[in-house]
């Protein structure tokens, strides 16, 4: 594939990931309003979506809350990490130190999802929170790997254009 | 690194300019510049010999060994 290809997918998923971020801030700020129209029943489809159940004492609602914007924020992260990526792509600077240190902030903001949605599964268990404690962990331990292999690629590339 | 590059005292000895050298060797100005402010981490022996050759003199005499740093 060439460079203005790589420039072009990366100024696409740019956009992508813009429109991602604009989402992820507004379902973030507007929780407490959304989950409390859930537990009032006006939302109930979301409600049976989300895969919990109606607690009548209400001591669930602030821990749904905490798990809504602690997930919402390190989603946040992950998109901005891939946002600071892209950029330096669209520069055509992939190989550099800066990007292997947002795969890895993108990778600690993984298995910090992975705990949060353990944690989920204390209060309110469900299979797919199982599942998608799983996917991060693994999304985690791939960045971590690739973020390894970047700064690798890195060091090669500088004792490679440092070779006289 | 504890190798320095003596270029720039060699080049002062041969009292040629290192654009001269670049253009003997064939080697860029900006490279031969790494080269001189010590920021290479590594010479081919090919670009070696074509300096020492070009300033006839020995890879000991562009080459230094420092135990210091």
């Amino acid at each position: 594939m060439k460079l203005t290809h790589i420039r072009r997918l990366a100024a696409a998923l740019t956009v992508v990931v813009i429109f991602l971020i604009v989402c992820d801030v507004l379902i973030t700020a507007s929780a407490s309003w959304w989950l409390k129209s859930v537990y009032a029943g006006s939302l109930g489809e979301l409600k049976v979506m989300l895969g919990y159940h109606y607690n009548p004492a209400g001591m669930i609602y602030p821990l749904m809350l905490a798990f809504f914007i602690i997930s919402g924020l390190l989603c946040l992260g992950i998109l901005i990490a891939a946002l600071h990526i892209l950029r330096r792509i669209r520069n055509s600077k992939p190989f550099c130190l800066p990007n292997a240190r947002s795969m890895q902030h993108a990778a600690y903001c993984g298995f910090g999802l992975c705990i949060v949605f353990l944690s989920k599964l204390f209060f309110s268990p469900s299979i797919l929170t199982f599942v998608c404690a799983g996917i991060f962990l693994l999304f985690g331990l791939f960045l971590t790997v690739l973020a390894a292999l970047l700064h690798q690629a890195v060091e090669l590339k500088d004792e490679n254009e440092l070779t006289i | 690194m504890p190798i320095l590059v003596n270029l720039d005292v060699m080049l002062a000895k041969r009292k040629m300019s290192l654009s001269d050298l670049a253009a003997r060797v064939d080697i860029t100005l900006a490279n031969l510049s790494i080269l001189k402010t010590g920021k290479a981490k590594a010479i081919r022996f090919s670009t070696l010999a074509a300096i020492c050759d070009a300033l006839d003199c020995q890879p000991g005499d562009l080459l230094f060994y420092s135990k210091k740093d």
